[in-house]
């Protein structure tokens, strides 16, 4: 019974110590970056987001959304790119506030992200994508969205 | 209460993955309407070998019962890939799958 | 209505009509003993499952040789026409072909086994284009999981009882696990009209397994077991499921006593229905309660629209006489309907990168895939009359005028 208490507890311990290491590696942009949730606009989010550099429209990143969404409940999205890029971030102007959702992307990782998001009216989805040069790359979409359709 | 839906592929080098968690995504004003609590995840890493292999940082204005699809490199069959997500209240789920 | 006192033609009508609708066999007689045999045979060797199809064989059907110009083993009709006007009792073979449903008591359950994981294969393949991943619907098909199983103290599933009141609320949602009473209805559907582009298609081994994969998909325990990946759904256990809102229905309309518990169920309206009286005028408080009634408030009017709808009654703007060719016409006629947007899921006409990407499988491969049918694309886009020429024509307009824009 020893041993075996032991043993869990070095299991635990362990567990502990490789956590936070593991963990070292996600970045909580809610807490880092507090205000830019809270924008309105988009302009405004980039501005708390990424600051105030310029940014570099560009096609080296596709982003393919539904030119007319028939569900705003789930537009689905897709972003694409062989650039070696270090953070993604979605904004739209359709919601109370503009920020949507940022991705991290691992060194080496591949960009090929799929996700659905929510949106309450016509209007422009931006991307801006940090690059992991320092560079920000961006590109916008408006997408339709027909209100009352079938899939609400 | 419900289970994350994971599905990964290995296929060669590179590992397929889809994953669906379970959450209404009803951000204040929304949550407002529906009468309800406010729920949405916040945050939600995969990671593969100790290794970050997924990471986003999202709001309520993802659709509800949030699917990702991505793709990463060096998994392979049989290994497991772990994600834990974080909500607006606190509530932290996790989820293994083995890579197929 | 004209009586039928030359009924014997009129049989004969019936049975060229018949021929075309049921192909059917017959009571044996001493006339045509061996042919019925044979045709007897044909019944059982249909294939792998009821619907293994068959050159010539209609839907569930039998096919009879031709000989002479007739159906040799229907040339002989011996079955009763007494008190029927236009046709007559069927026999054991067409009763055998047309009853194909599965009843919830496991009435016509096909024997068969599948997991969970060669299910998620084959939706991966053939259902996600559709249905989702997951079963989470998307692209206008419907919906299979997803939907909170929660019970409010009544034991009814909250999320049945979501009311869109307002524009941004939730409407019920019906899935497989919150609200289909009977998992036979699944196994049924999916045997009988899955996938859209091939229905029938599936093996019972499949079919076990794609069920066992959307059950799972919808958190369903079997007999207290949950389901995983390597968890093998066969007959047996498939009579145990119990679907979550198998007891949400009101009145029961099953077993012995369906006929009394419907009859008592409408006896007292007043507390089974609703307050008993119906609201003809000023219905905002049809119970007097001071309270307004709850529906009363369903109905908004949409305002933000862009483009604003408008009230004018102008005819569209005549078109200037543009010379389209018989490929376009076609197109407007059949596929428009999917391929004008990427809404469905389908390649938009006039999209570059969307049909580069078809493109490169090569034009004969995209030719055959339009013919048979491909993800959610029905066979010739769900038009059987047109000719392979044609859709190659059809794809060939597709392809260039996505180029030119």
């Amino acid at each position: 019974m020893d041993r075996r208490k032991f043993l869990g507890v070095g299991l635990a311990a362990f567990a502990a110590l490789v956590a936070p290491v593991a963990e070292l590696h996600a970045i909580d942009f809610r807490a880092t970056k507090p205000k830019a949730w809270q924008a309105e606009k988009s302009a405004e989010a980039i501005k708390e987001m990424f600051g105030t550099a310029g940014l570099k429209k560009t096609d080296k990143i596709k982003f393919t959304a539904p030119k007319l969404a028939e569900n705003g409940g789930s537009i689905p999205i897709n972003i694409k790119s062989e650039l070696d890029l270090e953070t993604i971030a979605v904004f739209q102007d359709a919601n109370p506030r503009s920020l949507t959702a940022v991705f991290t992307v691992p060194k080496n990782g591949i960009v090929n992200y799929d996700f659905r998001i929510k949106m309450r009216q016509t209007a422009f989805v931006t991307v801006v994508a940090k690059a992991r040069d320092g560079v920000l790359y961006t590109m916008s979409q408006e997408i339709d969205v027909s209100i009352g359709g079938c899939g609400g | 209460m419900a289970k994350m839906k994971i599905k990964a592929k290995a296929k060669g080098d590179i590992v397929k993955v889809k994953a669906m968690f379970t959450s209404l995504m009803a951000d204040k004003e929304e949550a407002e309407k529906k009468k309800i609590k406010s729920e949405y995840i916040t945050q939600i890493v995969g990671t593969h070998n100790g290794n970050v292999v997924f990471e986003v940082t999202t709001s309520g204005f993802m659709a509800e019962n949030p699917l990702f699809k991505f793709q990463f490199k060096g998994g392979k069959k049989g290994e497991k890939l772990e994600f834990t997500t974080t909500d607006n209240n606190g509530k932290i789920e996790t989820g293994k799958k083995k890579i197929k | 209505m004209f009586k039928l006192d030359h009924k014997s033609i009129l049989l004969g009508a019936s049975v060229v009509a018949g021929t075309a609708l049921f192909l059917t066999g017959c009571l044996p007689s001493s006339s045509n003993a061996s042919e019925i045999k044979s045709a007897s045979a044909q019944v059982s060797t249909t294939g792998v499952g009821p619907y293994a199809p068959k050159m010539g064989a209609l839907d569930g059907g039998v096919t009879y040789p031709r000989e002479a110009g007739k159906y040799t083993a229907y040339s002989y009709n011996e079955q009763s026409t007494k008190g029927i006007n236009h046709g007559r009792v069927p026999t054991a073979n067409e009763l055998k072909a047309w009853d194909m449903d599965i009843m919830p008591d496991g009435t016509g359950l096909p024997e068969g086994e599948g997991s969970v994981e060669d299910g998620d294969e084959l939706y991966e393949e053939q259902c996600a284009a559709c249905h989702g991943e997951f079963g989470a619907g998307g692209n206008g098909y419907p919906t299979l999981s997803g939907g909170s199983q929660e019970r409010d103290e009544n034991g009814t599933i909250k999320t049945l009882k979501n009311q869109r009141l307002e524009p941004g609320m939730d409407a019920p949602k019906r899935t497989i696990g919150t609200y289909w009473p009977k998992a036979s209805t699944l196994i049924w559907y999916i045997r009988d009209a899955m996938p859209y582009a091939h229905p029938k298609s599936l093996t019972n081994n499949e079919i076990y397994a794609l069920t066992a994969y959307l059950l799972a998909a919808n958190e369903i325990e079997i007999d207290g077991v949950e389901m995983d990946d390597e968890y093998v759904l066969n007959r047996e256990k498939f009579l145990k499921i119990k679907m979550p809102n198998e007891d949400g229905f009101y009145p029961n309309i099953d077993g012995p006593t369906a006929i009394e518990d419907i009859r008592e169920f409408f006896s007292d309206r007043a507390k089974n229905i609703g307050a008993g009286t119906r609201c003809m005028t000023d219905c905002k408080d049809p119970g007097m309660t001071g309270k307004e009634a709850t529906v009363m408030r369903i109905g908004y009017e949409i305002k933000d629209v862009v483009p604003p709808y408008s009230m004018a009654k102008d005819l569209p703007p005549e078109l200037e006489d543009k010379i389209i060719s018989k490929a376009e016409v076609l197109y407007n006629d059949n596929c428009k309907l999917c391929h004008a947007s990427d809404n469905m899921g389908a390649p938009a006409v006039g999209d570059v990168d969307a049909w580069y990407a078809v493109a490169e499988k090569g034009f004969e491969e995209v030719v055959i895939n339009a013919i048979e049918g491909m993800g959610g694309m029905p066979p010739k886009g769900g038009n059987e009359d047109l000719t392979n020429t044609q859709i190659k024509k059809i794809v060939e307009f597709m392809i260039e005028s996505s180029k030119k824009q």
